[in-house]
């Protein structure tokens, strides 16, 4: 988990309210993310595993 | 819109993904994260941003030229996803292979061919991210 996703996740649980994310912050964090997910998919771990581990959320999807 | 299409069949592998296999047997793997954390002072669309995220699990066999059916095939799915229920989908052109820009320029020149009466605005344009959002959002 990187520095920035771990501070997010400590001050949702606190009291403290988050501060908003710098464009740059945004971005690379958007582009490290789906680094992440790419990189964790061709290990073989599955979604749910990043959903607990990592602390994404994803979208329910239904058939097409 | 949907009948001018040439989709691959996208399988829907699990509630967390679908994956479609092209003629040149690749295979990419479609899913979408919540973005919600990027919008926390819009709480009434936070919840409503996700971002699409399409990986290549299988590369091709033997790859000759543009298959626009992979084009194709993610139009069907980003479409259905937000005529479903959400009102916004972020992509994030990756530049970290040296190739966003030109991934960027795939996904404007598709995007304009089709017409959208969506918009689309572009974040960051070192990075190559876009927000496609319906109008009103």
């Amino acid at each position: 988990m990187d520095s920035v996703t771990k501070k997010r996740k400590r001050a949702g649980r606190g009291s403290h309210k988050p501060q908003p994310m710098t464009k740059a912050e945004m971005l690379q964090k958007m582009i490290s993310d789906q680094k992440i997910i790419k990189e964790a998919r061709q290990k073989g771990i599955s979604y749910e595993q990043l959903e607990k581990e990592y602390g994404f959320r994803f979208a329910r999807l239904s058939h097409l | 819109m949907a009948s001018d299409l040439h989709a691959y069949h996208i399988y829907r592998i699990s509630e967390y993904y679908y994956r479609f296999v092209t003629e040149t047997n690749a295979e990419y793997e479609c899913s979408f994260y919540s973005y919600a954390e990027y919008f926390l002072q819009h709480e009434d669309i936070a919840s409503k941003v996700f971002s699409f995220n399409i990986t290549l699990v299988t590369p091709h066999i033997k790859r000759k030229g543009v298959d626009w059916r992979i084009a194709d095939t993610v139009i069907q799915i980003v479409g259905d996803f937000l005529s479903s229920r959400v009102n916004a989908v972020v992509y994030v052109c990756d530049p970290t292979d040296g190739k966003g820009a030109a991934r960027a320029r795939k996904f404007k020149s598709r995007y304009n061919y089709y017409e959208y009466s969506t918009e689309i605005l572009q974040l960051g344009s070192r990075r190559h991210t876009s927000l496609h959002r319906f109008p009103g959002v």
